[in-house]
């Protein structure tokens, strides 16, 4: 189907909407949690690492199917009447970044730990000075995090295609109207398409990039 | 390290910026995820449209973005659409994700009544099966005395042929040509490629590979101009090709969250002289495609 200068307007706030609140929820949880369990030598902690890192890999796809089945009305959660609806969208994304936030944050907060602990305690800090102090080392390392997080989000189809629906002026997304043009084979449409969505990395990158630039130490 | 001296010198003042500018980062946060959701709950809810489950077919068509418009600007109700394959469409109104399905497998709507899932069974049109391929036809699909005809010989000089194998209402057909054969696929060797996709990327699939397929006349049209290696082999108005579309309106004792009224009113009003009509005159590069059928008497079962 031929897209009209508004229904792309429309597909692109929708795909910046879906993907932008997903990674910003999924930064809200993955960051502190994050940064509490790489903070904190835990006991379960490798074998927590190990079911985070299968997480990591979590196929989106998988992640929309199992979205779907728990949002349809028959599922867990279809009371809500989400299936088929941006917020639900939102959901399966959040699933799909969360790991990655999560996995990312640990990594990079254990590291700066390890490296900056010693000497911050020979200097006569105490407990949370050094917590202050790794997370504060660690921002541009957890701003990388959430920048691989969006790109994930904004580039992935499968889950926003199962949960979403691809409904005309409702749950319709760049990535599924590009798969949708391909199989009418609007070509050109979906070569427009990619290249929105490749403007939309670029301006998004460059804004992270800037931020991670102030946060650097 | 420069910055290490401070936790000897001014640890509380040291302290106290690093906890602010990290809790600064963390009201911005908040704040920005609190207007992201509540933008995606504003655009979520309600849901004032009747929502519907249909084929690939119908979008890929064109026929529903010309019939809906000319629905709503009669009733002010509107409708929108996920565009599955059958057995997803069907599956979705058995779950009462949607209020109202629109598909064209008769067998699997019959046992979809059957249980209880649908409110009525309204047949609205049909359109035809063809026989698309490679423009040489190496098997002789063309002098086939018959679509059955048409199969054996595909099957007989092993010539490549690309099955959708999803489940859907074509899908479903192509089962039912080999069955009248007395033919099963799963016996077929590596000619039979199976794409478990819908019709315009397995006729594209078909196009690149120089294989049959069958497709249905709408998509085939829709698409023809883009597939240079295929050529349509096959068009005759044999029964066995017919393609019969019906509307059922999901049962909301089964399933009372559905909006039944809307849906009914977009059953009754596909099936009104006017609705039937648009239909008729419906044309996809010239060509018509669907021949509208339905009975006025089958509303009163709704």
């Amino acid at each position: 189907m031929l897209v009209v200068a508004g229904d792309l307007v429309g597909i692109t706030l929708l795909s910046l909407l879906v993907s932008g609140t997903s990674t910003l929820l999924a930064t809200l949880v993955a960051v502190p949690l994050g940064v509490t369990l790489g903070l904190r030598e835990i006991g379960s902690q490798r074998l927590l690492r190990n079911i985070l890192f299968t997480l990591y890999g979590l196929p989106p796809v998988l992640a929309g199917l199992l979205v779907f089945l728990l949002l349809r009305r028959d599922g867990p959660l279809g009371s809500l009447g989400l299936l088929f609806t941006p917020l639900g969208m939102i959901l399966a994304q959040f699933v799909i970044v969360t790991p990655i936030l999560l996995g990312i944050t640990m990594s990079v907060v254990a590291t700066v730990e390890r490296r900056v602990k010693d000497t911050a305690f020979a200097l006569g800090a105490d407990r949370r000075q050094v917590s202050v102090t790794v997370l504060h080392e660690a921002a541009a390392g957890i701003l990388t995090g959430v920048m691989v997080g969006f790109g994930r989000a904004i580039s992935e189809v499968g889950a926003v295609f199962i949960v979403g629906g691809h409904i005309e002026g409702r749950t319709q997304v760049l990535t599924t109207s590009i798969i949708t043009d391909i199989q009418a084979a609007d070509y050109a449409d979906a070569v427009g398409l990619g290249a929105v969505l490749l403007i939309i990395a670029a301006v998004v990158y460059s804004l992270l990039y800037r931020l991670q630039e102030r946060t650097l130490p | 390290m420069p910055e290490a001296p401070r936790f000897i010198s001014r640890p509380p003042f040291a302290a106290r910026m690093h906890f602010r500018f990290a809790s600064r980062w963390f009201v911005v946060l908040v704040v920005a995820a609190l207007a992201f959701t509540a933008v995606g709950v504003y655009v979520s809810f309600p849901r004032t449209f009747v929502l519907m489950a249909t084929t690939t077919s119908t979008r890929d068509s064109g026929l529903l973005p010309y019939l809906l418009p000319a629905f709503t600007a009669d009733t002010g109700i509107d409708v929108r659409y996920v565009a599955v394959g059958t057995g997803q469409a069907l599956d979705l109104g058995r779950a009462g994700d949607v209020d109202v399905v629109m598909v064209h497998a008769p067998s699997l709507e019959k046992a979809f009544m059957a249980a209880g899932h649908g409110l009525c069974r309204i047949p609205i049109m049909f359109n035809r099966f063809v026989i698309v391929g490679p423009p040489a036809d190496p098997a002789g699909v063309r002098d086939a005395a018959n679509v059955t005809d048409a199969f054996n010989r595909i099957r007989s000089a092993e010539a490549r042929f690309e099955s959708r194998a999803d489940s859907s209402g074509t899908h479903n057909k192509e089962l039912r040509l080999w069955e009248a054969l007395g033919l099963n696929p799963s016996a077929f060797g590596a000619w039979y490629e199976r794409t478990e996709q819908g019709m315009g990327a397995t006729l594209t699939l078909a196009s690149e590979r120089d294989a049959y397929t069958l497709s249905d006349d709408g998509t085939w049209y829709a698409r023809e101009g883009s597939l240079p290696h295929l050529a349509l082999l096959y068009d005759r108005a044999d029964l066995l090709l017919q393609n019969q579309y019906s509307v059922i309106p999901v049962n909301p004792v089964a399933h009372p969250g559905v909006k039944s009224e809307p849906a009914v009113a977009f059953a009754s009003w596909l099936v009104e002289a006017r609705a039937q009509s648009l239909i008729a005159a419906f044309t996809v590069n010239g060509h018509v495609i669907f021949a509208p059928n339905a009975d006025p008497d089958a509303v009163g079962a709704c």
